[in-house]
C-alpha cells in the first residue's frame, strides 16, 4: 500500500513537488511566525526580570489610621492565601551616618541607602547572594551589589578619590544623547571588597549635627541588585529591623514611629497569584503598587501579537491544504478508470479510501520535515542577522556562537525568533493532519466512483 | 423464498426477473433491460450477443453486481449479490469473479506480476505467495519473459494475456469477459479466444462473454441474443458439441 502510494506521487512529480512546496511554505510561515512571537515573549520576559523580582508587592499606607504599617498589618497580609512571606521595611529618620571602612578609617562612605528587614522574613525576602550569608547575629548587615564603590579613599587626591561606576557602566553619547550599556567586566574592582569586614557608623540626628553617636557593624554578605526590593540592594546597607530601631532609639528614644514600617513587601508564591493578593490588600485598605500593572498590558500585548503571527502562518497552511485537496482530486478524476477496475477486481472500499488518505498524509509529512528544516535555518538566519554579539565571533567555535545565538545575554542581544523542540514535532504533525483532512473528502470522492467505469468505453 | 435457490441443478448464475431504468435528466425513463430471466450453467461458456444499445453491457453490469437493478434479482452460486452491500460485493469479487476488459485496463504503473496479483493482494494473501501464483499464471499465459514488463512495454495481444492471467489467477467461478478481443487484430484474437476457453474447461469455470461480434460468438457453448433489451434467441453455439 505504501509502495503504490509513492508509485502515485512519483508518477506526477512536478505536480506533487509544487504541492509539497505550498505545504512547506506553510509549515514555515507557522513556525518562523511562531518562532517570532516567543522570540518577543522571551525578550520581554528578560527585560521584566531586569526590572527586578516581578512576585513582590509594595504596600504602602494610605493616610487614614486604618491602615497603619505595622506588626498587625504583616500578620494580616501573611495569611492571606498564596502569600511567601510578608516583609516590613523601616527607614532611619532624621538620622544620618557616615560609615568608615579600613585602617586608621582610611575608606569613608558619605552617603548610603539603610533599610531595615525583619529577621524572620529576610532569607524568604528572595534576596541573591552574591557573595557571603545571610546575618545572623544582631548588627550584623548585607550590602548592596555596588555599595563598595561609594567607599572615598582619603590617601588619593581629591577628584581622582572615587570610581565612577556609572562612567565605567555607560556611554554617553553626546551627539544622540543615548547612553549605552558597556561590558559588564570593564568596571574595576572596588578599593575594598566589603564582605567580611567590619565598619565604623559615625551617626548624627539632622537636627543637631555636632551630636555623634557610633557602632560597629558587620558585613555577612552582599545581594545582588533589585530595585523592585529596594535601591538597598544596589547601594545600601540592609540590617535588621530591631537593630535599625536601637539606632533610631539612640536619637529619638520616645519616637511613636519606631513601631511602624515605611513600607511592607508581600511577595507572592507565584507571578500569576500577584494581581488577587493585590486585590485582597487594596480590599483592606492600603495602596499597593507591583510590576502586574507593567506585565500584564505587556503580556497580553504579546499574547496578541503571538495570535496575529500564529493566524498568518496558519492562514497559508490553510492555501496549502487547498492545494492538497485540489491535487488530490485532480489525481482521482485522472485515475477514475483505475480505481473502477481496482473495484471492479474486488478492492475493499476501506483500501481505496486509505491509499489516497496516505497520499495526502505524505504530501504533508514530507512538506510538514522539509519545511521544519527550512524554518529552522530561517531561525537560525534571523538570529544571526539581529545579534550583533554573535556575529563579532568568528564561527570556529560552533558550540559558543550557538550559544551566544540562542541564548540571551540582554533585551538587545536576545534571539529575534525562538524555536522550542516542540515546534517543529508541531508543525510535522500538524501537516500531516492538514494533509490528511484536506485528502478526506478526495478520498471519499475516489471510493464513491462506480466500478463500472471499469467498463465504460472511451 | 424458493428464488434463493437455483431452479436447475449446478445454474451458476440465476436471473430473475431482472429490470433496469435509466433516468435521465428532465425525461421519461429509459428501459435498458425488460424483465430478463435466465440461467447460466457451470462450466458453460455463454456468450451475451447483440449490437450496441441491445443492452447487453446494462446485462453485464447487473450479472457482475457493478450496478444495482430497478427491478429483479441476480444470484451467483445462489448468494443474492444484487442484495449485498458495496464491500461484501467486493469481497465475493475476490473469491468468484473475475473480469476480462477490452482495453485491458492493467494498472500502468504496476509491473505485469504485480498487476496478475492484484486480485490475490485485495484477498489478503502475502506477497510471496502471491508473487509465485502470478507468476506460474503468467507463464501459462506464454509471458515468462515480461514478468517485470510494464504494461506501455507490452503489445496489445500481450497485455490481453496479462489480463487473462490476471482474471484467473484467484481460480474464480465466474470470468465475464467484455469484448476481451475488441482492440485486437484477427490473428491475436484467435489466440486470446482459445486461452480463455482452454482456462474456462480447465476449471470447469463459467465465461460470460459479451460481444457483437459474431465471429467471436462463435467460439460459445450457448449464445444469448439481446435486442433492445429482450432476449429475441437463446441457442447452442457452433462449437458446442
Amino acid at each position: 500500500m505504501i509502495k503504490m502510494t509513492l508509485q502515485n506521487l512519483t508518477r506526477r512529480k512536478s505536480r506533487t513537488i509544487l504541492t509539497v512546496l505550498g505545504v512547506v511554505v506553510g509549515c514555515c510561515a507557522i513556525v518562523t511566525m511562531m518562532s517570532i512571537g516567543f522570540g518577543v515573549q522571551n525578550s520581554q520576559q528578560i527585560m521584566l526580570e531586569g526590572m527586578g523580582d516581578l512576585t513582590l508587592i509594595q504596600v504602602y499606607s494610605n493616610g487614614r489610621k486604618d491602615s497603619k504599617l505595622d506588626d498587625a498589618a504583616i500578620r494580616k497580609f501573611q495569611s492571606i492565601a498564596n502569600v511567601d512571606v510578608a516583609v516590613g521595611k523601616t527607614q532611619l529618620n532624621n538620622v544620618g551616618m557616615t560609615v568608615f571602612a579600613g585602617k586608621n578609617d582610611r575608606y569613608q562612605m558619605q552617603w548610603v541607602q539603610i533599610i531595615g528587614i525583619n529577621k524572620d522574613a529576610m532569607e524568604k525576602f528572595g534576596f541573591q547572594l552574591l557573595e557571603g550569608s545571610y546575618p545572623k547575629q544582631p548588627f550584623e548587615v548585607l550590602a548592596g551589589q555596588y555599595t563598595a564603590y561609594n567607599l572615598m579613599d582619603t590617601m588619593r587626591p581629591e577628584g581622582q578619590d572615587m570610581i565612577s561606576r556609572w562612567d565605567y557602566m555607560y556611554t554617553y553619547d553626546p551627539n544622540t544623547g543615548m547612553m549605552t550599556e558597556n561590558d559588564p567586566s570593564a568596571l574595576p574592582d572596588p578599593y575594598m571588597k566589603l564582605n567580611g569586614q567590619t565598619l565604623k557608623l559615625e551617626l548624627y540626628s539632622y537636627e543637631n549635627f555636632d551630636v555623634k553617636k557610633y557602632q560597629e557593624i558587620k558585613v555577612t554578605g552582599v545581594v545582588k541588585e533589585d530595585y523592585n526590593k529596594d535601591y538597598a540592594t544596589s547601594e545600601g546597607l540592609i540590617f535588621f529591623t530591631t537593630d535599625l530601631q536601637a539606632l533610631q532609639k539612640m536619637f529619638y528614644p520616645s519616637s511613636s514611629q519606631i513601631m511602624e514600617y515605611s513600607e511592607i513587601y508581600v511577595k507572592a508564591r507565584d507571578i500569576s497569584q500577584v494581581a488577587d493578593i493585590e486585590n485582597d490588600i487594596k480590599k483592606m485598605g492600603y495602596s499597593t503598587y507591583s510590576m502586574e500593572s507593567v506585565r500584564k498590558p505587556l503580556e497580553e500585548e504579546a499574547r496578541k501579537q503571538q495570535m496575529m503571527l500564529g493566524g498568518l502562518g496558519a492562514v497559508s497552511l490553510f492555501v496549502a491544504a487547498l492545494g492538497i485537496c485540489n491535487t488530490m482530486i485532480m489525481s482521482i478524476s485522472e485515475r477514475t478508470r483505475e480505481i473502477g477496475v481496482m473495484k471492479a477486481l474486488g478492492c475493499y472500499l476501506g483500501n481505496i479510501r486509505t491509499v489516497f488518505l496516505l497520499e495526502a498524509g505524505f504530501i504533508g509529512l514530507i512538506g510538514g520535515i522539509i519545511g521544519s528544516v527550512l524554518s529552522f535555518l530561517i531561525s537560525v538566519g534571523m538570529n544571526f542577522f539581529t545579534n550583533a554579539a554573535a556575529q563579532s565571533i568568528q564561527v570556529t567555535d560552533f558550540a559558543t556562537f550557538w550559544t551566544k545565538l540562542t541564548t540571551a545575554m540582554d533585551v538587545a542581544n536576545s534571539p529575534m525568533s525562538i524555536v522550542p523542540l516542540w515546534l517543529y514535532g508541531f508543525a510535522i504533525v500538524f501537516s500531516i493532519i492538514i494533509g490528511l483532512g484536506s485528502g478526506f473528502y478526495p478520498a471519499n470522492k475516489a471510493v464513491h466512483i462506480s466500478a463500472m467505469e471499469a467498463i465504460k468505453r472511451e | 423464498m424458493e428464488e434463493q435457490k437455483p431452479r436447475k441443478p449446478r445454474a451458476m448464475i440465476h436471473v430473475k426477473d431482472l429490470r433496469k431504468e435509466y433516468k435521465l435528466e428532465g425525461g421519461a425513463p429509459v428501459v435498458a433491460l425488460k424483465r430478463i430471466n435466465l440461467d447460466i450453467m457451470e462450466g458453460e461458456l455463454c456468450c451475451i450477443f447483440g449490437t450496441s444499445g441491445s443492452g447487453k453491457s446494462t446485462l453485464l453490469n447487473q450479472l457482475a453486481g457493478l450496478e444495482k437493478p430497478t427491478f429483479g434479482d441476480v444470484y451467483i452460486r445462489g448468494v443474492p449479490i444484487t442484495r449485498l452491500s458495496e464491500n461484501q460485493l467486493a469481497s465475493f469479487r475476490q473469491r468468484h469473479i473475475g473480469f476480462v476488459f477490452q482495453s485491458y485496463n492493467l494498472l500502468p504503473f504496476m509491473t505485469a506480476v504485480e498487476n496478475v496479483a492484484m486480485p490475490l493482494m485485495f484477498r489478503g494473501v502475502n506477497k510471496r505467495k502471491r508473487t509465485r501464483i502470478a507468476v506460474d499464471m503468467l507463464r501459462r499465459v506464454g509471458l515468462g519473459n515480461r514478468l517485470k514488463h510494464y504494461p506501455r512495454q507490452m503489445s496489445g495481444g500481450q497485455q490481453q494475456r496479462v489480463g487473462i492471467a490476471r482474471a484467473f489467477v484467484a481460480k474464480p467461478d465466474v470470468v465475464f469477459a467484455d469484448e476481451p478481443t475488441g482492440n485486437l487484430d484477427s490473428k491475436t484474437t484467435i489466440e486470446v479466444m482459445d486461452m480463455i476457453k482452454s482456462f474456462a474447461r480447465k476449471f470447469n469455470q463459467t465465461i460470460v462473454l459479451v460481444t457483437h461480434d459474431p465471429e467471436l460468438a462463435k467460439y460459445a457453448d450457448r449464445i444469448v441474443t439481446l435486442v433492445d433489451g429482450r432476449i429475441v434467441s437463446d441457442t447452442k453455439g457452433e462449437d458446442h458439441e
